[in-house]
């Protein structure tokens, strides 16, 4: 046995162990871990936000003279207007950017990504079964989510099937998720053993 | 004035950046990718907003110490961001002692946080999993090919495993994924149109 005589290895473990703790039952080891995680994890935020700020205003204003990026540094400040309350709607206005930013990323990226790319994937040759699968079966699926007509006929019997692949593909997601996750419970079990006990290489 | 300027910014932000999509204009290309800056900055300083919002919360904990050990949960919360915050600002996110900390919390907590959800995923299977209907049964059946085909157990008990739980990912797998992100996508697009025409507001808070 080689026990490890890092701190950082030992604290890790002991993080990983009342982390473990968990499962057997909610108690005070866990929850005092939970929240120095809770706190680090914010802390880290906060640095990499700071470096956001330095590195795409603070710096180019001052090193370049992009002046123009001082209006986003005062829309973040005015989203501190919200402890003042004469003021609070002010910070209506920084999260109205945000989101006419986002919703307009997040409505130009699902055409691309989710429409466009996706019908072009589905246009190939019915030359096999798996291609006819998928075809047929993305048309059943999307015939599932039509809903400007009742489910019946022929109509309802794609619905249905449709109902039945994505059972598959949710029984396939689940189970890729839970290798997932046990491959993660192996690392840590490897890095208690391994690194830190070091029983096993 | 107060929720209609919001409003009119979010269309006309939204609208720009949909246009530079759609049209090869090096104008409107280099606004939106502008914007896109502008927003990770406005994004870094609400995060301050919402460190502001955790201090409050935990100092008003300890302030009243109503639980037993409520004190030291919330001084041990903060400790770990003034800590982090504190050597992150002045010596930077590379140094020695701040990766020392980074390398023993933040990374085992987060990497055994996640290997946990695998116990909780196994036991919402096992309510999930009860066959009461076709469905159930045609889901249990895929999870359980898909995990036999990707450990060795599964190859030792019967060669053919791994190739049927390819073929099930590859497959019908993918043929529901594509509807279903088709199908999301359009529902996405909808939803986006409400925020930009001033139909869902709920962002901008209650009060005038």
């Amino acid at each position: 046995m080689n026990v490890s005589t890092s701190a950082e290895v030992w604290i890790a473990s002991l993080v990983t162990i009342a982390i473990m703790s968990f499962v057997y039952k909610d108690n005070p080891f866990y929850r005092l871990v939970e929240n120095l995680y809770v706190g680090v994890s914010a802390g880290h935020a906060l640095v990499l936000g700071w470096g956001n700020i330095r590195d795409l205003a603070l710096v180019p204003m001052v090193r370049d003279g992009k002046w123009v990026l001082v209006i986003p540094v005062i829309l973040g400040l005015m989203l501190y207007t919200r402890y003042f309350k004469k003021l609070a709607w002010l910070s209506r206005i920084p999260l109205a950017v945000m989101m006419g930013i986002g919703t307009g990323l997040a409505i130009s990226g699902t055409v691309g990504s989710q429409i466009v790319n996706q019908v072009r994937a589905n246009l190939v040759k019915l030359n096999t079964i798996d291609n006819i699968i998928i075809v047929v079966g993305t048309f059943a699926v999307l015939a599932y989510f039509f809903f400007m007509a009742e489910h019946k006929g022929a109509l309802g019997v794609l619905a249905g099937g449709g109902r039945y692949l994505m059972m598959v593909a949710f029984g396939a997601a689940f189970g890729s998720t839970v290798m997932g996750r046990m491959s993660l419970f192996i690392g840590r079990l490897q890095y208690l053993f391994g690194d830190w006990l070091g029983l096993i290489r | 004035m107060r929720r209609e300027l919001p409003i009119a910014i979010t269309f006309v932000l939204g609208v720009l950046i949909i246009l530079a999509f759609f049209f090869d204009s090096p104008t409107l290309t280099n606004a939106s990718q502008s914007l896109q800056n502008w927003a990770v900055i406005i994004a870094a300083f609400a995060l301050g907003i919402a460190s502001v919002n955790l201090i409050q919360v935990h100092a008003k904990k300890i302030a009243r110490g109503q639980d037993r050990l409520d004190w030291l949960y919330s001084g041990a919360l903060l400790l770990g961001l003034f800590g982090m915050t504190v050597i992150g600002l002045f010596k930077g996110p590379a140094d020695q002692m701040y990766q020392f900390w980074f390398n023993a919390l933040f990374t085992p907590g987060q990497a055994t946080v996640y290997a946990m959800t695998g116990f909780y995923i196994a036991s919402a299977a096992f309510r999930a999993f009860r066959i009461r209907n076709l469905e159930a049964g045609i889901l249990l059946v895929s999870a359980a090919l898909v995990m036999l085909g990707n450990v060795s157990v599964g190859e030792a008990l019967w060669s053919k495993f791994p190739v049927i739980g390819s073929w099930l990912v590859n497959v019908p797998n993918l043929a529901a994924q594509r509807g279903m992100m088709i199908g999301a996508g359009i529902g996405g697009i909808a939803g986006g149109l409400r925020v930009l025409l001033g139909i869902e507001k709920s962002y901008l808070g209650s009060g005038s």
